[in-house]
């Protein structure tokens, strides 16, 4: 399994998990926006007025839903990573921004990872993570490429 | 091209919009007014008859009943084409006029709808209501301070520029 990992798919992997919260937010504020203009739609009292809210709430329904799908797709492969210890790194670090000291074992108990572990396992997450990426990658591709049409950078 | 200056054209919407929704109401109605230029048949028939009669005194010997006839024959194309005349005047006089300031109240109430929250709340005070600077409110009723409202004002005024700047190049498209 190791030799199959590339410098490039653990390129990608990184470069994935640092867009995950850009992407996230592109979808909260599409979402945001989406909603707006179909009240706006819904107030508007000219044929043209109405026809632009449309026009927009439909591209930011089209950028939502491919930042979703792109979630989606990040959170699919992170959940098929087989180790428990790297998919909790990979999730609360990797993913949701918290700092290696604080990447939660058991909530029950507050038990959290040292940081020397929680990088062993993030290495490893890492590398399994970019093989599953991999398989997903055109799809990924075609997300962002779908994001930018609709006025996301 | 000479590119349009959006803020400038939303200043000048801003200031002007009560003036534009007088001035429409009064085409309006100018233009419903001006139905009574419409010719009536029997002003025509009256009007070619008079003529007829003038005619038929002129030329006796050249049979009584032709202007007549003719009076009553071309009494629907003569009608026809005086009030096609009248409909031309109106059309310049009133609607024509009224089409064009149509288009800038939607431009500017269009702009105006964008704005939300207090900006919204401040702009429709000042524009639409016509209230001094000193009388505008928030939310809360409360009168607000000269810089809040000076501060509304020009967020106002560029929502409203950039709304119609997307507007109008929708419809160029």
């Amino acid at each position: 399994m190791k030799s199959k990992v590339t410098d490039e798919m653990l390129d990608f992997a990184v470069v994935t998990c640092k867009k995950y919260s850009q992407v996230r937010t592109l979808a909260e504020e599409a979402e945001t926006s989406w909603k707006q203009n179909l009240e706006m739609v819904a107030a508007s009292k000219y044929t043209g007025e109405k026809e632009m809210y449309e026009q927009q709430a439909e591209e930011d329904l089209a950028r939502y839903t491919a930042a979703r799908d792109w979630l989606k797709l990040v959170d699919g492969a992170v959940g098929k990573v087989k180790d428990e210890k790297s998919r909790l790194v990979l999730k609360q670090n990797c993913l949701a921004g918290a700092t290696m000291k604080s990447v939660l074992i058991d909530k029950k108990t507050g038990t959290y990872m040292s940081r020397s572990t929680a990088t062993r396992y993030k290495k490893k997450g890492i590398t399994e993570l970019a093989v599953q990426l991999e398989k997903v990658k055109r799809p990924l591709e075609e997300k962002v490429e779908k994001m930018s049409r609709f006025g996301a950078e | 091209m000479e590119e349009l200056n959006y803020l400038e054209k939303a200043k000048e919407l801003a200031e002007s919009y009560r003036f534009l929704v007088h001035r429409r109401d009064m085409l309006r109605q100018q233009y419903e007014d001006s139905r009574s230029w419409f010719y009536t048949k029997e002003e025509i028939v009256y009007k070619l008859s008079q003529g007829a009669h003038e005619e038929s005194e002129r030329v006796q010997t050249s049979g009584l009943s032709n202007p007549v006839e003719r009076t009553v024959l071309n009494c629907d194309k003569v009608l026809a084409s005086m009030n096609r005349e009248v409909q031309t005047q109106r059309t310049e006089q009133f609607l024509e006029p009224y089409y064009e300031v149509c288009e800038q109240i939607e431009l500017f109430e269009v702009g105006l709808r964008s704005l939300r929250g207090q900006t919204r709340l401040v702009a429709e005070q000042l524009f639409v209501d016509g209230k001094k600077q000193s009388e505008i409110t928030g939310a809360d009723g409360k009168t607000l301070s000269r810089r809040a409202v000076e501060r509304e004002k020009e967020l106002a005024l560029q929502g409203i520029a950039d709304r119609i700047q997307i507007y109008q190049n929708r419809r160029q498209e």
